[in-house]
């Protein structure tokens, strides 16, 4: 059959037929096809039909499951890595400065848990009559906190500083909080020596940093 | 689906665009329809482009495609016209006029000429408007002219039972 010698309905009615159902050789369709696009011009050359096609008909572009799969799976493992870290007992910290000096003067060396924001600023080791301190001061918007360690061989309970002083019972022994003109003073016996954390903290605070160092 | 993918599929469209839209508006008889049958195609290829690129005989693939989309439309376009005729043939003589007076479905379906539903599915059947078409008359998009056809269908099948 040569295309090239039918007419323009003939063309269209070979495509026709096509469409319709009649199983006709898809190469000569396609041939077919080519001679009538090239005697009946369209309308729109083919880049103006993608031009239309990506602006009304091309599906939105969807985020693939595979994808959402692969994200959702990094996400949870990020998580599970996370948690593991969360969970995981931390490593004892590095001794700092404190520690370092307690344990100089042979004091147990001991980490206070200060409230949020202060930060470190000194220590001081004190050799007062024979009897040596350690005093760590830490610093929150001007706000000071003392922690004092003194070496105390004989090691008795502190009696209570004033008859205003409250008493609060740790696992360590009994410590004794005063408030002196808006900061609080606590005070109790560790074994070897006694301590006494001076800031302006709330009460809450105070027995959070002295559970910290009685636990 | 992927840069690459997207490239090679532009790359058939468009030197496969003439001869399909020959063929569909040889099938079809209007260019809109024809242009929207090409355009459905490719949508189609643009949601399976893994078979697409797989195919050996890739112009051929598409080619079956569009013969399919030119089917269904086919089928759709048929079931439409049938719901416009099948009250005309169902109604009595006297009521349709004379024979010399077309019979007028707008008269024979009432209320339900009124509704927009109705409007919409019969500019597409008679008048045989292309989505495109419809849609930028009424200011929306294709996809959403799309699903408002379809509900005006669901309508019009619950309200006459077809």
């Amino acid at each position: 059959m040569d295309l090239n010698q039918m007419s323009a309905e003939e063309l269209r009615a070979l495509l026709q037929a096509d469409a319709a159902g009649e199983a006709l050789d898809p190469d000569l369709v396609w041939e077919a096809a080519e001679l009538l696009a090239q005697r009946e011009p369209a309308r729109h050359a083919p880049s103006e039909g993608w031009a239309q096609f990506q602006a009304h008909y091309a599906p939105p572009k969807e985020i693939p499951f595979r994808q959402i799969r692969r994200v959702a799976a990094l996400a949870a493992a990020v998580l599970l890595v996370v948690g593991l870290a969360l969970l995981r007992p931390r490593p004892a910290a590095e001794p700092g400065p404190l520690t370092m000096a307690l344990a100089s003067v042979g004091l147990p060396d001991q980490a206070p848990a200060v409230p949020e924001g202060y930060a470190f600023r000194q220590v001081e080791v004190v050799n007062t009559l024979g009897l040596l301190s350690v005093s760590a001061t830490y610093e929150k918007d001007g706000a000071v906190l003392t922690v004092r360690f003194f070496q105390d061989t004989l090691g008795r309970e502190v009696p209570a500083p004033s008859e205003t002083a409250e008493r609060y019972e740790t696992a360590g022994g009994v410590c004794y909080i005063t408030r002196e003109r808006g900061s609080l003073s606590a005070v109790w016996a560790l074994s070897g020596c006694k301590c006494r954390i001076n800031g302006e903290l709330t009460m809450e605070q105070m027995k959070a940093v002295v559970d910290s160092l009685t636990a | 689906m992927t840069q690459e993918q997207s490239e090679q599929i532009e790359q058939c469209y468009l030197s496969c665009y003439r001869p399909l839209l020959a063929y569909a508006r040889a099938a079809l008889g209007r260019e809109a329809l024809a242009e929207e049958a090409v355009q459905e195609t490719f949508g189609i290829v643009c949601r399976k482009p893994e078979e697409f690129l797989a195919a050996e005989n890739r112009r051929a693939w598409v080619y079956q495609v569009l013969k399919y989309v030119i089917q269904n439309q086919r089928r759709v376009q048929a079931r439409a016209e049938r719901f416009f005729s099948a009250s005309v043939e169902d109604t009595a003589p006297e009521a349709l006029g004379s024979y010399r007076d077309p019979p007028d479905p707008d008269l024979l379906y009432g209320d339900l000429a009124k509704t927009e539903e109705y409007r919409l599915i019969r500019r597409l059947t008679e008048e045989k408007l292309s989505m495109l078409e419809l849609s930028q008359e009424l200011g929306i998009s294709v996809s959403a002219c799309k699903k408002r056809v379809q509900r005006a269908r669901e309508f019009l099948r619950r309200r006459l039972r077809l």
